[in-house]
């Protein structure tokens, strides 16, 4: 075999083998989407766009088999949705190793909006670290390829070389652009899902904007801190006495220098948990204990 | 073995290729409208789509041979396939493959006239070998353009497996799998007269 053809079989090889936990998603009238099964087999994972609301879901497995499945929830904020198969239906593909991801490295999408997997081929092309998506949900890393997202291969894998799971595809959070959810965001995500039938986002009910400070603070020298410029009646702020003008300098001891700091700390299961908040009031430092409430969810900001 | 050394051979093994898809190519005169492709497809036979083949009386041309005369032998729009019959014979016919044997994510590469070019070819990865109602097509990850048309897509290993058609957006190519040109040929009476396709179908 010359080297062409030996790249050829291995491409073959890793659609076969990532074909075996790809799923086809029923629920939408337009077309069908692709789907992971996660965890044990018995649970799928999927692109929350191209869920309908109210949609009856089937899911056509690799077997060939079509079952019905139970929505868990969705989590617009990730676009990610969960479904639960009546028994496991095989197993979720093997994660590539994050670290060892690198941008140029060869990826193949595969969908099965239809009974046969189908597959196209591409190259990561941008792997950089934590990553908010534009409706307020936080990625563990944002993973961009050039593969053609082919009709109904959002939910589908991003594999690589070997078929090892990249990602889930997704080109419902930025248009044009084939991302890839990482493997650790859709555990996460899956598991709130699964147990609570959503994401909880922590609700301090605060306005802030960065704003340095008078001395470095703390042992990191810490030189921004966020001031507080409205307080919404009712929250969870105003509760625990927070005032306009008060610096939040720390949150359960992380530090605040930047919105994205108060957002990723109020993006961790801390709904209904007392935390405490370091704030310098008046020039001085003092410790605020607040009850953390749950934000609502958003509304259909990405539903198609 | 190095990595480097493994993509010289990748690199020569791909040229190889295109260089193999190339030898199956005939350009096909359009009067007035370009130059279209074709597929030697047995000694003295060329297969191309309909809307290529468009009047009874074609001129062909393989590589810098001189130019010959053809006739159009069989036509069917619906497929988008035409079969002519050379007034020469041009030389080797093609290898041609078992399409049915084609796998999602394997390496293809397609060769024509791309605008005009002579043999320009393009590759990429087999999205779909089940495509259209009839599963009689190839979803193709890569780039037809306009004169690419009737020229052949060929798998790693060099045979034939389709027969380019047209492209569906920028990034995908629908080829007509080589399965459905044989179909099409023994419809029309032309298998026996390809004595070679006997043995290849």
């Amino acid at each position: 075999m010359n080297a062409m053809e030996q790249l050829s079989d291995s491409l073959a090889a890793a659609v076969q083998s990532a074909a075996e936990g790809v799923v086809r998603v029923e629920g939408r009238r337009r077309m069908a989407s692709s789907g992971l099964l996660w965890g044990a087999g018995d649970l799928v994972v999927t692109a929350h766009h191209t869920i309908e609301r109210g949609a009856e879901v089937r899911v056509g497995l690799p077997s060939g088999e079509t079952v019905e499945a139970k929505l868990l929830g969705r989590d617009p904020a990730t676009d990610l949705a969960a479904l639960r198969l009546a028994k496991s239906a095989g197993r979720a593909l093997a994660a590539a190793e994050p670290e060892k991801l690198r941008i140029g490295h060869l990826a193949l999408a595969v969908g099965r909006p239809g009974e046969q997997p189908q597959a196209t081929l591409g190259i990561i092309s941008a792997v950089e670290g934590g990553w908010r998506t534009p409706f307020g949900g936080r990625l563990d890393r944002f993973v961009q390829s050039d593969v053609v997202m082919y009709p109904g291969f959002s939910g589908g894998a991003l594999v690589d070389a070997w078929g090892r799971l990249v990602g889930l595809n997704t080109s419902g959070i930025l248009r044009g652009v084939s991302l890839a959810v990482p493997a650790e965001t859709i555990e996460r995500t899956a598991k709130a899902l699964a147990e609570h039938g959503r994401v909880r986002r922590g609700y301090l009910g605060v306005g802030v904007q960065p704003a340095r400070l008078a001395a470095p603070h703390g042992s990191s020298g810490q030189a921004v801190g966020l001031l507080v410029a409205s307080v919404e009646q009712g929250s969870p702020a105003e509760k625990s006495g927070l005032f306009l003008g008060d610096v939040l300098l720390s949150f359960d001891g992380l530090p605040l220098a930047s919105m994205d700091d108060l957002l990723t700390a109020l993006g961790g299961e801390v709904a209904g948990r007392t935390v405490a908040l370091e704030v310098q009031r008046a020039g001085k430092p003092t410790r605020v204990q607040v009850t953390i409430g749950e934000r609502p969810a958003p509304s259909e900001e990405v539903e198609e | 073995m190095k990595a480097s050394s493994w993509l010289d051979e990748l690199a020569e093994s791909s040229a190889g290729l295109a260089e193999s898809a190339r030898r199956t190519l005939v350009a096909v005169e359009q009067q007035g409208r370009g130059v279209g492709s074709g597929v030697v497809w047995a000694p003295g036979w060329v297969v191309t789509n309909a809307h290529v083949a468009r009047s009874k009386r074609l001129r062909v041309r393989r590589g810098d041979q001189p130019e010959c005369g053809a006739t159009l032998r069989a036509h069917d729009p619906r497929l988008d396939l035409a079969a002519l019959e050379l007034d020469a014979d041009l030389g080797l016919p093609s290898a041609i493959g078992d399409s049915t044997a084609l796998r999602v994510g394997e390496w293809v590469l397609a060769v024509g006239n791309p605008w005009g070019v002579s043999g320009g070819v393009t590759a990429g990865v087999v999205i779909d070998p089940a495509a259209g109602r009839d599963g009689g097509w190839l979803a193709l990850g890569l780039h037809l353009r306009p004169g690419h048309s009737g020229g052949a897509v060929v798998n790693a290993r060099g045979e034939v497996v389709g027969v380019n058609a047209m492209m569906n957006g920028p990034d995908v190519g629908l080829a007509i799998a080589a399965g459905t040109v044989q179909g099409f040929l023994a419809e029309a009476g032309l298998l026996r007269k390809m004595s070679r396709l006997d043995r290849a179908a």
